[in-house]
């Protein structure tokens, strides 16, 4: 069920007409447990079976890590946990990815295998809610958070359907506490949730789908080798569509749940705004750097070994974040690349003498715009269908070879006046929060905006397009 | 604990506002507007009409099992040239129209061929060019991949959809804003009613009337099957059309049947499509392997007027249909 979708509509209205009566906050609680299986089931009902091993598995595991003092026995649970959570995500994920290669290795030392199809659907979402789940009875091993005590409310944790299937990747300690009090939307939360709703959708559905996917579609699914011009503005519109895409469901989740009188993480925070790509890290899927940072780098070691094992531990880190994203080199280079980009920072920031030139708005603003420049760069590895496609484009982007021109000038002014628009939005924004900006407005703008943001939503015709990442 | 990003504030933060006067004032400025650019259109001559796209035509290809169904494959040629509802009173046929704009019929034909469950009649039009493998297999068999991904509630989004585009002018992607903004950027006018009318079943019609420049859409058919590789000879050619032919076999094996049909086109179009693949080298030879009756529409006299070289005008619809009918009823099952 998309947000962007009628179902979704009346499927919402309905929940919240239900959820607003004054029952028992247990009751309450169930109904939207039940939402949320039916918000799922309408993917595949036979995948809600993975939800409930998931959260079972790891609800017994909490448990069970409750009672275990023994080093052994405790190890041995989070094993458990791992092995179910991450044994089905690598199933479903990257079996076929796994048997591609093995093929191709084994063909490569002559010897000729031909496995059978395997043919396996990717269950919506996953990625996100094993993570989730995970992040739980890692957080309960180390002794950071004790065992839930309803099993109600954790099933609830794993299965909330405003970001059980593309985030924010939520954290026990953030969501649980919310589960003890009855959530009481008032006025100002509905209100907010419901402009946030709106906000996200026009990201999704306007700016995404409508106005760039198309041209980036053009760059990197056509047959033909590009220009720069073409490399440069297909790459430049994916940026936007992946950022209008993500962000807009995290705006739509977090502005549904908020409805609902829940509070979720931020996930983004004006990404093309940042000055380096430790800062773009912090502010783009928030809650997924935050999480490979918690147990994957500081897992490894973190900074802890020396400045070696600190750029290994990132390199291993932001390779494992790109492989997230799917099962393909592509994203395995994406996140190398990303590992990379990282590790310069660094190294130039020792290099670099402390100087008040830094902090200087122009070199600020360079700096800023160099980081877009890069990230951009490093979108055409994730977006590309192939590692050829995305090193022809690259090599059209660096001027080492010429192609035909795949956009027009209307094209192009319509994907500069985008992205000028967006960088200029996310370096307005970088200091400052949407509810502040909102506030700030006079009222005759605020419904301005608002009017605005509702004819563009209501007069765009739907576009077959899902959400790019329910399909990591 | 570790820093994640805390939720813990994120209600505290919605602003307090008159929400209620804020957002009556918004829906209502927004529904004004709305229904404005809604006159606005119908008084310039818009009416509605419905998107074609992967979810339409999934709605179709729900029906293909349906008793009394006929399967109509191929690209614009079928979809513009006939006239379904003529065919259903002729017939007594529920026609399904699967035809994709600019594509090849056979990935389509060959998941009816997989689908056991299928034996009903499917009346198939083909080119030299889209019987063998080639980028226009793309598109089918991506829309295919969509319908078999497709959520439980699609079928409920899509009538939802249709409803408000048999209904509202702005529901369709012809009076959005993006084909206002490209229009005026491009011709530096306002975007004119469409030559191209789809409705809920994909019947398309075209009224060429509407088109201001033919020559040019006729050049642009000519140059983009130049583009378009083609290294075939006969022998090789022919080969490639082996798993269409094992695909309509199978489908006939089943009880049901197939119908090849290669529709009319003119002009240099047609000069340029000859001198590629020579009817007495390419079709002809195909027809005769072929395991289901193969018909060139060239054979049964007639002439139709195809103001852009390519598809029937509205006017000649009837004509085509009518042939397309007792093509029907003498080759395929009754």
């Amino acid at each position: 069920m998309l947000f962007n979708s009628t179902t979704f509509v009346l499927f919402f209205a309905v929940v919240w007409l239900l959820y607003q009566p004054p029952l028992a906050w247990r009751w309450r609680k169930l109904l939207l447990l039940v939402a949320s299986y039916v918000f799922y089931a309408a993917w595949s009902p036979p995948f809600v079976l993975l939800l409930w091993i998931s959260t079972g598995v790891d609800w017994f595991v909490g448990r069970a890590l409750g009672r275990a003092t023994g080093r052994g026995a405790r190890r041995a649970l989070l094993g458990i946990s791992l092995g179910v959570n991450l044994g089905m995500l690598g199933y479903f994920k990257y079996g076929g990815f796994l048997l591609d290669n093995l093929t191709l290795a084994l063909r490569g030392l002559g010897v000729a295998y031909q496995p059978p199809g395997a043919d396996i659907v990717l269950p919506v979402g996953i990625s996100f809610y094993t993570f989730q789940t995970l992040s739980y009875t890692i957080e309960v091993h180390q002794g950071r958070e004790r065992p839930w005590g309803s099993f109600l409310d954790f099933a609830l944790y794993v299965t909330f359907f405003p970001q059980l299937v593309a985030g924010p990747i939520v954290r026990a300690h953030d969501f649980l506490p919310q589960c003890l009090q009855p959530r009481a939307p008032c006025g100002r939360t509905l209100g907010w949730g419901l402009t946030l709703f709106v906000v996200g959708l026009f990201e999704k559905t306007v700016l995404a789908d409508v106005w760039l996917a198309p041209h980036a579609e053009r760059l990197f699914d056509a047959a033909q080798a590009p220009d720069g011009a073409s490399a440069w503005l297909g790459a430049l519109a994916f940026a936007g569509q992946i950022y209008g895409d993500f962000a807009g469901y995290s705006t739509c989740a977090i502005g549904v749940a908020m409805c609902l009188g829940f509070a979720l993480p931020d996930n983004f925070h004006a990404p093309y705004a940042a000055l380096g790509f430790s800062d773009f890290w912090r502010r783009w899927h928030i809650s997924l750097s935050t999480w490979l940072r918690d147990y994957v780098y500081i897992g490894l070691g973190g900074n802890r070994g020396g400045w070696s094992a600190t750029q290994r531990n990132l390199m291993i880190t932001m390779v494992l974040g790109g492989l997230w994203h799917g099962a393909s080199w592509t994203f395995v280079v994406w996140g190398a690349l990303h590992g990379l980009l990282l590790i310069l920072e660094r190294i130039l920031r020792r290099a670099l003498p402390p100087s008040p030139l830094w902090s200087s708005p122009v070199v600020r603003l360079y700096g800023i715009l160099l980081t877009f420049v890069a990230v951009v760069s490093t979108w055409v590895f994730f977006r590309a269908p192939s590692l050829s496609r995305a090193v022809e484009i690259v090599a059209a982007m660096v001027g080492l070879r010429s192609g035909v021109a795949l956009l027009d000038a209307a094209d192009q002014l319509v994907i500069l006046t985008i992205t000028a628009a967006m960088v200029g939005g996310h370096l307005w924004m970088r200091e400052r929060t949407l509810e502040e900006v909102f506030s700030s407005l006079r009222p005759s703008v605020r419904i301005a905006v608002l009017s605005g943001l509702l004819v563009a939503v209501l007069s765009t015709p739907g576009v077959d397009r899902a959400f790019l990442y329910f399909q990591f | 604990m570790p820093s994640s990003t805390s939720s813990s504030d994120a209600l505290g933060r919605a602003p307090e506002l008159p929400w209620g006067r804020l957002w009556l004032l918004g829906l209502a400025i927004a529904l004004g507007i709305l229904g404005g650019a809604e006159g606005l259109w119908r008084s310039r001559g818009h009416r509605p009409v419905v998107d074609d796209g992967p979810g339409l035509w999934s709605a179709s290809w729900r029906r293909v099992s349906e008793p009394g169904a006929l399967v109509l494959l191929g690209a614009s040629r079928i979809q513009v040239g006939l006239d379904l509802d003529r065919i259903h009173d002729a017939l007594g046929l529920q026609p399904v129209m699967l035809a994709i704009d600019a594509s090849s019929p056979r990935p389509i034909l060959e998941a009816l061929a997989h689908d056991g469950s299928f034996h009903g009649r499917v009346l198939c039009s083909v080119t030299a060019e889209t019987l063998v493998p080639g980028p226009k297999d793309r598109r089918p068999a991506d829309w295919l991949a969509r319908h078999r991904r497709a959520p439980l509630d699609a079928p409920l989004n899509r009538w939802a959809s249709i409803q408000l585009q048999q209904r509202l002018v702005l529901a369709s992607y012809g009076a959005s804003l993006h084909r206002i903004v490209y229009t005026l950027l491009r011709r530096g006018t306002l975007p004119e009613p469409s030559y191209l009318y789809t409705r809920a079943d994909r019947e398309r019609s075209t009224d060429f009337s509407r088109v201001p420049d033919l020559e040019i859409v006729r050049r642009g058919y000519v140059d983009r099957l130049k583009g378009a590789p083609w290294a075939w000879t006969p022998a090789t050619w022919l080969e490639a059309t082996e798993p269409v032919q094992a695909w309509a076999q199978a489908i006939e094996e089943r009880g049901g049947s197939v119908l090849f049909v290669r529709l009319p086109t003119s002009g240099a179009l047609r000069a340029l499509e000859d001198a590629r693949a020579p009817r007495d080298r390419f079709w002809d030879r195909f027809a005769e392997r072929s395991p289901a009756p193969a018909v060139h529409l060239d054979d049964l006299g007639g002439s139709y007027h195809l103001p852009d070289d390519s598809h029937v005008d509205r006017a000649d619809r009837a004509g085509l249909t009518d042939v397309v009918i007792r093509l029907v009823a003498d080759h395929l099952q009754p």
